[in-house]
């Protein structure tokens, strides 16, 4: 007799519901783009409310986002993980998950929980390659300049800024239409500078300040360096050969001070340079050589003899040889 | 690892009450009574499931020599091993021996050789390798490598030939010799990557299993069961397999030989706290290096032994990755496709040809090191403090940032199964490579400003030959060309040094310097010596094996 007075108490008793969440939307995201969340419910009878609706209220009422409750487990109901879209202004936002009260169900109270997202102007960032060096002075050159959005927005047609140690602008350039291989969204562009004319390392910057976008981006900058050197007045040519094979070495890379240049299949690499005393080392994978000291003071050939590194013995690592430098 | 707290208990209250209470002799007087040895009747409380003569704990190189040698005298074995197949990290190595001491292929060759002169070289002063050892270790050592080596003969072990690398192990003999490769790509675990050690340990297990000695798979040892907590006599181990955990008695001894303690955060630190657990080990996600031996023997009153052995820094207790992309990039060692255990490492690495091709920078985005050195200098600087006051020790993540230009010089393809999505990642620009490195080990994001600030810098060292922040030699190729890439390159951690601390046939030795009657160690479970690789492991197996068995070393 007790017992049916108790059900029929409980049955008319409302079940109060708690909304908490399984996935928390990230604190931080960008102006107008995705927040992803995972709600779950409970009621503290353990009931099944699979199919019951989900829904994300703006402070103005407005629903913003919906999603269903979609499994139930261990007397726990889950949405998937579902998004809505964040607003288009930088700010600090607030919403509230609301699990509503049905019509047709009026043992279940709803349950509300409040959630907050800072939302962000979009980041950008820049990359600047190809860039030449040394360079001679008052010449011509060219590199490349790309933006890429932390969304993954169209920037083709902006502009960027190359600007000088002093920061006055002294190029610029639009982005093209299409984004740089490999990339999800690096739009990029060739500018076309010229050296500056006094000798040494010089450094330029790039400026980017995305306008006229429907969201909010935040600007970029980067830097790029080269050295500016006198004109040329000699030939250098540099032949690799591998000691004792005398065979040419291919693809080495010759230094000489700032210059550099690739050994052909001849074994040969050139340079033109100014008069002086450079150091001159080459570098191949492979191969080692010693550095060395070359006075140029007119036109030059000079061999360079490289030998083979020995393969290494793959334990050599692990021998203790004591007759060896720690 | 540790005890279950709801397995069988091994040593039963009813045996304790009786050992205690009566004082052992109304015991001992019953037992005898029944023509039992006072200890197996205490041993005979317990529920036993299986028992052997001699009980060994891991089937890698020196537990399969233990099987091997306490078989020879007659002891029936069991061995134990908590991995689906047999091997440890000697299925991994390279498979160079150092054993000499004037065995029968030095005489073949006419290499000169003596105890002596291994006793020499394992004691020099002057070398931080062989100045910390413990010369009576040394000296059991010297002193059965010859003997050792012929065992390996008598058990079926083939090697190529005569020493490799004259000055290897040694100042003035030739020990360096190397094994022949398993003849079956199916059963090894790196196929067609020179992991030579894999015909050492197969051949091994063949002779063991030959001569009767069991092999229990997927056993892993959670206790080491002795009489008292810290007194009396080892009896048996408990092992857990399927869930269920079992008893096995040794009538005359257990040998742990779990290979090491690299795979063991926590134990690893007592050595050298910066180890913490971003530094992934060397022949992972093979062999754990789980410190079980260390740490069960110890919670039974073992002690540790000859500590500095592991940081003299002169060995390789870490070493600077090769393999990058991947969790495990140790060494010469790369996991193809092919392997069994490729779903593990989840990918190959990308192998660095030269280091000019990338450069390494902290989880905070900050280079710390001129990239081409791999000495202990390098190591301490990618351990250093990296400004997370949230974790101060450890260096935390290591990452070779390199762009799409090298990835041509070095021919990589930068995508699975290659490289790990969790520990790879690319960007557009160094800033989005920054934000897209999703790792469980980098605790902080890494800032996109700082990696791009260090980069630019790298990329003026370039331009003008010249690395004025870490004398990198002639730095050669700018970061520039995007897509840009990180890949995981943090050390990695290799040799245990030292370990227990033990007599010289291999008896466990405890905190009070008293022999721990029925437990063994070898290999790199044990301290003493800090001789890498196969050799020590060898030796001390076998001779453990042969004591366990009761026969004396001098008579095989």
């Amino acid at each position: 007799m007790s017992d049916n007075i108790e059900r029929a108490e409980e049955e008319v008793r409302p079940h109060p519901t708690t909304v908490a969440l399984s996935r928390a939307p990230a604190a931080e995201v960008d102006a107008g783009t995705e927040i992803v969340l995972k709600v779950k419910v409970s009621c503290p009878h353990g009931c099944d409310l699979r199919e019951r609706a989900i829904d994300v209220v703006s402070p103005d009422g407005a629903v913003v986002g919906s999603s269903r409750l979609v499994e139930f487990s261990n007397n726990v109901n889950e949405t998937t993980e579902f998004a809505f879209i964040a607003p288009e202004e930088v700010g600090e936002h607030s919403w509230t998950v609301v699990f509503p009260k049905h019509h047709e169900d009026l043992v279940h109270q709803e349950g509300v929980l409040p959630i907050a997202v800072r939302t962000l102007a979009h980041d950008t960032s820049l990359a600047v390659w190809g860039v030449p060096s040394p360079l001679v002075m008052e010449h011509p050159f060219r590199i490349q300049v790309g933006a890429t959005c932390s969304s993954g927005c169209d920037l083709s047609g902006k502009e960027i800024q190359i600007l000088d140690e002093a920061g006055a602008s002294i190029a610029h350039a639009t982005l093209g239409d299409t984004p740089w291989d490999g990339t999800r969204a690096l739009y990029w562009t060739d500018v076309d500078l010229v050296a500056p004319a006094k000798e040494g390392p010089t450094t330029r910057s790039i400026a980017f300040a995305p306008a006229e976008l429907r969201l909010p981006h935040g600007g970029a900058s980067a830097r790029f360096g080269f050295e500016t050197v006198k004109p040329p007045q000699h030939s250098v040519a540099v032949k690799v050969v591998q000691k004792d094979a005398g065979t040419p070495v291919e693809d080495a890379q010759v230094r000489l001070g700032v210059y550099f240049a690739y050994s052909d299949s001849n074994g040969v690499a050139k340079v033109a340079m100014p008069e002086g005393t450079y150091s001159l080392d080459v570098f191949k994978t492979g191969f080692e050589a010693p550095a060395r000291v070359l006075d140029v003071c007119g036109d030059v050939t000079v061999e360079v003899e490289v030998v083979v590194i020995p393969p290494e013995n793959p334990d050599a690592y692990w021998l203790f040889d004591p007759t060896k430098p720690i | 690892m540790s005890s279950n707290p709801k397995g069988p208990n091994p040593v039963s209250r009813r045996r304790f009450l009786k050992t205690t209470v009566a004082n052992g002799t109304a015991g001992i007087a019953a037992a005898a009574a029944v023509g039992l040895h006072p200890k197996e009747a205490e041993a005979a409380d317990i529920k036993w499931d299986r028992t052997a003569d001699v009980v060994v704990v891991g089937a890698g190189v020196s537990g399969l020599a233990c099987a091997c040698a306490a078989s020879d005298t007659g002891a029936s074995v069991v061995v134990i091993e908590e991995n689906f197949d047999i091997g440890g990290r000697g299925i991994m190595s390279g498979g160079s021996i150092q054993l000499g001491g004037g065995h029968s292929l030095q005489k073949k060759y006419g290499t000169v050789d003596s105890a002596d002169m291994i006793f020499a070289d394992w004691t020099r002063h002057d070398h931080p390798a062989s100045r910390y050892s413990d010369r009576d270790i040394v000296r059991k050592f010297a002193d059965e490598n010859a003997a050792t080596f012929e065992f390996l003969l008598a058990h079926g072990v083939q090697f190529t030939g005569r020493e490799e690398g004259g000055s290897g192990a040694s100042t003035n003999a030739g020990r360096t010799y190397q094994t022949v490769e398993w003849h079956i790509p199916s059963q090894l675990v790196a196929p067609h990557r020179g992991r030579n050690g894999s015909g050492l340990v197969r051949r091994l297990e063949e002779s063991a299993r030959k001569a009767g000695v069991q092999i229990l798979l997927k056993h892993s040892m959670t206790k080491i069961i002795r009489e008292n907590p810290l007194s009396g006599r080892v009896l048996g181990v408990t092992a857990r397999s399927g869930g269920k955990d079992i008893n096995v008695r040794a009538k005359k001894g257990v040998y742990v030989g779990t290979g090491g303690n690299c795979g063991n955060v926590n134990f690893r630190r007592t050595f050298d706290p910066r180890l913490t657990e971003e530094y992934q080990q060397a022949c992972a996600p093979y062999a754990r290096q789980s410190g079980d031996a260390e740490v069960l023997a110890m919670a039974v009153g073992a002690s540790l032994w000859a500590t500095a052995l592991q940081t003299s820094e002169s060995g390789a207790a870490i070493t600077k990755t090769a393999h990058i992309g991947c969790q495990w990039g140790y060494g010469q060692l790369v996991i193809e496709t092919d392997s069994p255990i490729f779903h593990l490492a989840r990918a190959t690495g990308l192998t660095v040809a030269n280091w000019q091709d990338v450069i390494m920078v902290n989880q905070a985005g900050k280079r710390f090191w001129n990239e081409l050195d791999g000495s202990y200098n390098f190591i301490a600087a990618a351990m250093a403090y990296n400004g997370d006051p949230n974790k101060l020790n450890g260096g935390g993540p290591i990452w070779a940032v390199f762009d799409s230009d090298a990835v041509v010089r070095e021919r990589w393809n930068p995508k699975p199964p290659n490289v790990d999505p969790l520990y790879f990642a690319s960007g557009a620009t160094l800033k989005e490579l920054a934000a897209n490195i999703n790792n469980p080990y980098q605790k902080r994001p890494m800032p996109g400003t700082a990696l791009q600030e260090t980069v630019e810098r790298y990329n003026s060292f370039v331009t003008s030959g010249v690395d004025s922040d870490f004398k990198k030699p002639k730095p050669m190729h700018k970061i520039e060309k995007p897509p840009f890439y990180a890949a995981w390159a943090t050390p990695i951690v290799h040799d245990s040094l030292t370990g227990l601390r033990v007599n010289t046939d291999q008896q466990v030795i405890d905190i009070f310097g008293k022999v721990i009657p029925g437990l063994y160690t070898g290999g790199e479970s044990m301290g003493g010596l800090a001789q890498h690789g196969l050799g020590r492991d060898l030796v001390s197996g076998r001779l453990a094996g042969l004591h366990a068995g009761k026969l004396s070393p001098s008579s095989t």
